[in-house]
């Protein structure tokens, strides 16, 4: 039994070894604390001639049969909408995208965003981002607007990647996530455009 | 000591049955374990992540993304699931490995069985690195059976040993001598 317990120590000091080779190896190690969540932030539509009142959402509802849930949905009531915590849906990325209260970046490739990204967004990549934590196109955001990044939607880490280095790289603190990504976007028959980010370098 | 089951028993004693059991439920857990552990390795800030979601008191980073605790745990799992496998792949005193692994299945049931208490919502348990497993829902009872099934599998190459077709075999201390009692059984699986 003595050298059962023997064979237990040696195969954990074995991987103890492994362990201290690794990190010898990638020395400095710096491991990150997941981002906090942004601050939750309530935005007023502002009154503007063409905005959307809760009276208007009806017929407006018509136009576009697919998203008929404004009146359900509670971001888009009352002339406010709330956003609490890093990953919004598609009934508050709307509001946000109709009343023009948020920056929209696309993360995904720019080969993708050319065919085609939601009305107005910048393209900015994780890679790219990386890249070069200047982009002329992070100069483009304004600060004081909340900023909505996106993907392809499903399984796709890009839109969280961006929002994790917008905030440790330039101190962005109001990034969301649009969760259900471009596809459902598009689907939804909201405002998509086509062609290239005219502010990528 | 031969007399006394497969437990004590030498592994070129084993039965052909127990043998190709143990070889077979070596393999699985081996592979399982591989993957699990290289894509662990390759992205520590993953798995840092993942443990901390898991918000188990004493392994949460703080601002600083930094946790004592943490910070072993993320580079010694993997390292322990590899060399663990590797030895259970080999057979090599596999009944240590088997031990060594079972005793991370049990600390990762302790900890999804932990969320599920606190009712805290995972959607990624970080188990396989960034693969996901077999459970594809929240962390939840799911992954608490997957990991039972894997455990199941350790508890084979523990009490079987690592049977004929393992490196144990040609080179135990604790093999019986050859001709004892345990060599009768055998002829029912020749």
């Amino acid at each position: 039994m003595s050298s059962y317990l023997l064979k237990v120590i040696v195969i954990f000091v074995i991987s103890a070894v492994g362990t201290g080779v690794q990190l010898w190896s990638e020395w400095p190690v710096q491991l990150k604390a997941d981002p906090a969540p942004p601050p939750v932030t309530t935005l007023t539509i502002p009154d503007r001639p063409d905005s959307q009142t809760d009276a208007e959402a009806g017929e407006k509802a018509d136009d576009a049969a697919e998203v008929s849930d404004e009146q359900d949905a509670p971001a888009a009531s009352a002339g406010t909408i709330t956003l609490d915590g890093l990953e919004i849906d598609l009934p508050t990325t709307k509001a946000l995208h109709e009343n023009q209260l948020a920056t929209f970046i696309d993360a995904r490739v720019s080969s993708e965003f050319e065919e085609g990204h939601i009305e107005g967004a910048l393209n900015i990549s994780p890679a790219a981002l990386e890249a070069n934590s200047s982009l002329f196109a992070l100069d483009v955001i304004d600060p004081a607007l909340p900023i909505v990044i996106y993907c392809g939607g499903g399984d796709c880490d890009d839109s969280h990647r961006v929002a994790e280095l917008l905030q440790d790289l330039r101190g962005f603190e109001q990034t969301h996530v649009f969760i259900d990504g471009y596809q459902t976007w598009a689907d939804a028959g909201l405002p998509t455009s086509t062609g290239p980010d005219p502010f990528a370098e | 000591m031969a007399s006394s089951g497969s437990m004590l028993q030498g592994a070129s004693h084993a039965s052909k049955l127990e043998s190709v059991l143990s070889l077979l439920a070596r393999i699985a857990l081996a592979q399982l374990f591989f993957i699990a552990a290289l894509n662990k390795i390759t992205d520590p800030q993953s798995f840092a992540t993942a443990i901390d979601k898991f918000q188990v008191p004493g392994f949460m980073l703080d601002d600083n993304g930094e946790n004592a605790l943490v910070a072993v745990s993320v580079f010694l799992v993997p390292w322990l699931e590899l060399v663990a496998g590797l030895f259970l792949l080999a057979g090599l005193w596999t009944r240590a490995a088997a031990t060594l692994i079972i005793v991370l299945l049990a600390a990762f049931c302790g900890a999804i069985y932990s969320v599920m208490v606190r009712e805290i919502e995972i959607t990624d348990c970080g188990c396989f690195g960034d693969l996901k497993g077999f459970c594809r829902d929240a962390v939840g009872s799911c992954n608490l059976i997957q990991n039972g099934v894997l455990g199941s599998l350790g508890l084979i190459a523990l009490i079987i040993g690592g049977g004929r077709a393992s490196a144990d075999a040609l080179f135990d201390p604790d093999e019986p001598p050859a001709g004892s009692a345990d060599d009768a059984e055998d002829v029912e699986f020749a």
